[in-house]
């Protein structure tokens, strides 16, 4: 049996069960999307460490030349060498339903186990066959090809073979497919000879051992590693030290899950509010209550723990709620994400620590911000709490003054009700707080929306050119310009070199790969945004220019800097004069950009070309379909080997479908604030009818309609609407350009060009209207059904 | 407190608020003492001052100046946060209007100064709460919610309720005032019995017949005991 003040608490909430209803609800809310968030995030952190882990990451991989099983066994009697092996990886394109994809082809073992970067199949056959396919699931999972199709795979200057998708594999090494555009393929040794391959392996790929993650003794070992290779004859092409044991996507979590964090926080605060409004009404409603209560003996401790209480049983009821749904949904939530890093989730996804911290904050925030009120309430005498002094004061002076003029055109209902919008203040703030941040985040989503699109269109004005053809050599220009540039269509080409190379750290060591294009300096076709300093100067200058996202990468380097640039194993000097924005993700290779003219000086290749840059009539896909095909079958015809042509429209759908999945999730938890709004302003329209039921009473009793009733809590319920539309329109303007701030720097390596989306003003009058008149329903019928008799011996 | 001292002593008390209209004097300068067992009825016109005399005595309100001594108590000096403890102790307070707690039952009602006081075990506390109803001729209602009893059965739920910490002081500010004349009378009758068995009830009353059937009558007219 419980005591009866406990058995007031519990009643208190059963007798009023719309505000029960409603104030759980708006803690589920904010406490189900605090958990989800969360949860979400722990998870993917933790699984994605694990799963790396377990594939054995390389501490290093060494590019050089062909070399057998034997240098692999020998390296890995080195000292400090835990694990080594040889792998052999060439750049192909595969066809898959007519659609050409540029990808990489790794060879796999004769029985598919790999010791460093392990493999596990997913579907299909197992281990690999010959003459067949095996297909990076998540790469597979963006084309739009199945186990079992016929495909088509060039080796560059080799026949094309066609072969079956004969499996699925699961390589978390790989980059993710959501970012890069390659496709990961896999064949036996067998396979890439028959494909025209060439034998043996070019990397060498290795495991220190002691501890993985200690960078200083990674790089010493890598160095001895270096000088074993040297010494047995081959060059050192080039060395990756990745960051120790960590996943290439770690890089932009933190980003993710830092605005994950803050819209789950938002919510919690919102819903925070709407459990502060709910527990003042209580209090509001029950002052008499509270002073019998002081009088019969109970202290402001007593009276204070049943009000926690009361906040508390709401916390746990929305638990109830919040718990079971968070989980449901935190296995949606994280699968997608789990699907986007390429992960496996375990079932149920699941964090005690997060559980934790939502059951505790399912109940500390209703029971903390309520303390508030409490202290409001308990601090007046108790000969006023017991007088029952309830009304609320009347509205400012100036809504007063307002209502007045607008009495001339405005129905006496309709003023009464603005005149009651202002009533409760600090309630009123809440509630508008809570509505307008859920609309202020769905216009900031649809601006981040139309600013990621400004931006894209920006990046692509200054990209002159169709497309890029990319041939599997490189060719005397005057081969393989005649036959292009006879084909109807194109107006215009440029000749272009590209190649891998390597920024010499001053230590010698060196840097990430560098996406290296040579260009005339002079081009028609690449005109990008400059973030500091300039373009190259002219012909014949021996200057560089980088993608903004190297100042990530080599941190060292400022505009002015002379550059050590290891091309092909060949090092050459380069003045670094300008930093573009490049429209990429900072995960993937920075680019370099150098004159063609000094380039061919130093690295030979005069005349020569690998890439040409094509301008069409047509700018839509269908044109470039069209020209990309009939470029294919030129070249084809004139015997040059093509490696890839990818065209502005591939490359603005791959962009395009990168900012649905952002945008879709930041509209999911645009969704997840709103409705913490929209059930504040039912809550507050609730209360506020409730409170109001004697005036109501005397309304009806001076012959006021049921229509004009209604007309009252709607009219409230839509100046608060039209108030949180306001509040949200401004509120979105900083909040949305910081978000294209941080996101640009964060995803694209440069800020977004912030870009208000207008038409996202009125779809959210629309939508703050629409829950203003969902909202009034209840408490408008709960208002029309007020007996006049009740009304006038309401308490 | 030795057998001969007063259950309450106010000397010189003054009682003043401030409105939006300016200062007003509620009580200016009472003095009044009131011996234990004493059946004492407060009357005066509306406005006199006599419920704030109520609230004074009861720790409700405090008083502007002067001693307030009840119960050997000294509530000038009682800090705020004892008082209510002392309150639900020593008086027992009877309201106009029942004030009735409407989502507790009567038993439960009653039970609840209890609970506040820390008055023995939950058991014990039905059972005293069962035998107040009892004596208050409602036991049979016990599990019945205020809304479901007729206001004099209210009345007698808030007796009960306010002799649940068996009080040495009963309060009640115009406890008959909303009932019926029977159902005032049986409520009146109420008073003598508990009177005769030793609690000190003070009284506000409009009602000059009831008033004349108290032990002792204190008249107050605009903030001074005239009579």
């Amino acid at each position: 049996m419980l005591p009866p003040r406990w058995r007031k608490v519990l009643r208190d909430a059963r007798a009023t069960p719309t505000r029960t209803v409603l104030v759980t609800l708006s803690i589920a809310v904010g406490v189900f999307a605090f958990g989800v968030i969360l949860t979400t995030r722990a998870v993917i952190e933790r699984e994605l460490q694990r799963s790396f882990y377990a594939i054995e990451p390389a501490s290093a991989t060494i590019t050089t030349t062909a070399f057998p099983d034997e240098l692999a066994e020998a390296v890995e009697r080195l000292p400090g060498v835990a694990i080594a092996e040889g792998r052999r990886v060439v750049p192909a394109r595969i066809q898959v339903e007519d659609q050409w994809h540029d990808a990489v082809l790794t060879v796999l073992p004769d029985d598919g186990i790999r010791r460093i970067g392990i493999v596990h199949p997913q579907a299909g056959v197992w281990p690999p066959v010959d003459r067949a396919l095996f297909v990076e699931r998540a790469s597979l999972a963006r084309t739009s090809g199945a186990i079992g199709d016929q495909v088509i795979v060039e080796l560059p200057g080799a026949d094309q073979r066609i072969m079956p998708i004969a499996g699925t594999i699961h390589d978390l090494s790989t980059p993710l497919a959501v970012i890069t555009a390659q496709k990961f393929v896999y064949v036996t040794a067998e396979t890439l000879r028959w494909l025209g391959g060439p034998e043996d392996y070019n990397q060498l790929l290795f495991v220190v051992d002691g501890d993985r993650r200690d960078l200083d003794h990674i790089r010493a070992v890598t160095r001895e590693v270096e000088r074993f290779i040297e010494r047995s004859g081959r060059p050192v092409l080039h060395t990756n030290v990745p960051p120790p044991l960590q996943h290439p996507a770690e890089a932009l979590l933190p980003v993710i899950t830092v605005l994950m964090t803050i819209v789950g926080l938002l919510a919690l605060v919102a819903s925070s509010f709407l459990s502060i409004n709910t527990i003042q009404a209580i209090l509001s409603q029950q002052t008499r209550q509270l002073g019998v209560m002081a009088a019969i003996g109970a202290g402001p401790r007593a009276l204070a723990g049943m009000y926690m209480a009361t906040a508390a049983l709401f916390g746990m009821l929305a638990l109830m709620l919040a718990v079971p749904a968070g989980m449901v949904a935190t296995q949606a939530f994280a699968g997608f994400l789990g699907g986007q890093l390429n992960i496996d989730l375990p079932w149920p996804v699941f964090s005690v620590e997060v559980l934790v911290l939502q059951i505790g904050a399912g109940i500390a925030v209703p029971v903390l911000t309520a303390l508030w009120p409490i202290r409001s309430a308990l601090g007046r005498p108790v000969r006023m709490l017991l007088s029952g002094e309830t009304a609320p004061p009347p509205p400012p002076l100036m809504v007063t003054l307002l209502t007045r003029v607008l009495g001339r055109w405005l129905r006496r209902p309709t003023l009464l009700a603005l005149r009651n919008a202002f009533r409760q203040r600090a309630r009123l703030l809440r509630t508008l707080v809570a509505l307008a941040l859920g609309g202020s985040v769905l216009m900031t989503v649809m601006t981040q929306r139309a600013s990621l699109f400004a931006t894209l269109e920006d990046s692509l004005v200054g990209l002159n050119y169709d497309l890029e053809v990319q041939l599997a050599h490189t060719y005397r220009v005057e081969r393989v310009m005649p036959p292009i540039a006879s084909l109807p269509g194109v107006t215009h080409i440029e000749s272009t070199l590209r190649a891998s190379a390597f920024p010499v750290r001053p230590d010698g060591v060196d840097g990430e790969e560098l996406a290296l294009r040579a260009l005339p300096a002079e081009t028609d076709f690449f005109h990008p945004r400059i973030a500091e300093g300039r373009w190259l100067a002219g012909s014949g200058a021996r200057e560089v220019v980088f993608s903004t996202n190297i100042r990530s990468k080599e941190p060292y380097l400022r505009v002015g800097d002379w550059v050590t640039l290891s091309i092909n194993g060949h090092e050459s000097q380069w003045r670094l004069v300008g930093l573009i924005e490049v429209f990429t993700p900072p995960t993937m290779p920075a680019q370099a950009y150098v004159d063609l003219t000094a380039f061919t000086a130093e690295h030979g290749g005069v005349g020569r070309t690998d890439t040409l840059r094509v301008a069409t009539i047509g700018h839509d896909p269908f044109s470039h379909a069209m020209a990309a095909a009939a470029i294919e079958q030129q070249l084809t015809a004139f015997g040059i080997d093509l490696r890839l042509i990818r065209t502005m429209s591939d490359e603005r759908r791959i962009l395009e479908e990168r900012f649905n999945l952002a945008t879709g999730a930041l509209s999911i938890m645009a969704l997840i604030i709103g409705t913490v709004g929209a059930l504040g302003l039912t809550g507050t329209l609730s209360i506020n009818v409730l409170e109001r039921t004697r005036e109501i009473g005397i309304l009806r009793a001076i012959g006021a309609s049921d229509d004009a009733i209604r007309e009252l809590v709607v009219t409230e319920g839509l100046t608060i609407a039209l108030l949180a539309w306001v509040a949200g329109v401004i509120l979105s303007i900083p909040m949305s350009y910081a978000l294209a701030y941080i996101f640009g720097m964060a995803l694209l390596n440069i800020p977004l060009i912030w870009t208000y989306s207008f038409p996202a003003i009125w779809m959210w009058l629309g939508v703050v209207i629409l829950f203003a008149l969902i909202a009034s329903i209840l408490p408008a019928r709960a208002a029309t059904r007020v007996a006049v008799r009740e009304a006038l011996a309401y308490e | 407190m030795s057998s001969g001292e007063p259950l309450i002593e106010l000397r010189a008390v003054t009682k003043a608020y401030t409105t939006a209209a300016g200062d007003y004097l509620a009580l200016r300068g009472i003095d009044l003492r009131i011996a234990p067992g004493e059946f004492v009825a407060i009357v005066g016109k509306s406005g006199s001052g006599k419920s704030t005399l109520l609230n004074v005595i009861t720790g409700i309100d405090r008083a502007s100046s002067g001693e307030v001594l009840v119960a050997g108590a000294d509530l000038m000096r009682l800090p705020e946060a004892h008082l209510a403890a002392w309150r639900g102790r020593t008086v027992g307070i009877v309201f106009q209007f029942f004030q009735l707690l409407p989502t507790l039952t009567a038993l439960e009602n009653v039970m609840l100064p209890m609970d506040f006081a820390g008055f023995g075990t939950l058991r014990e506390r039905q059972a005293r709460a069962l035998a107040l109803l009892e004596r208050v001729g409602l036991a049979d209602q016990a599990a019945k919610l205020p809304l479901a009893l007729s206001g004099g059965q209210q009345q007698r739920v808030a007796i009960a309720r306010a002799l649940a910490n068996n009080p040495p002081l009963l309060v009640a500010d115009e406890p008959t005032g909303n009932l019926d004349s029977q159902t005032a009378e049986d409520v009146f009758q109420l008073f003598i019995e508990l009177a005769q068995q030793g609690t000190t009830i003070v009284m506000v009353t409009h009602d000059a017949e009831l008033a004349r059937r108290a032990g002792r009558v204190v008249l107050v007219s605009d903030g001074h005991i005239v009579a």
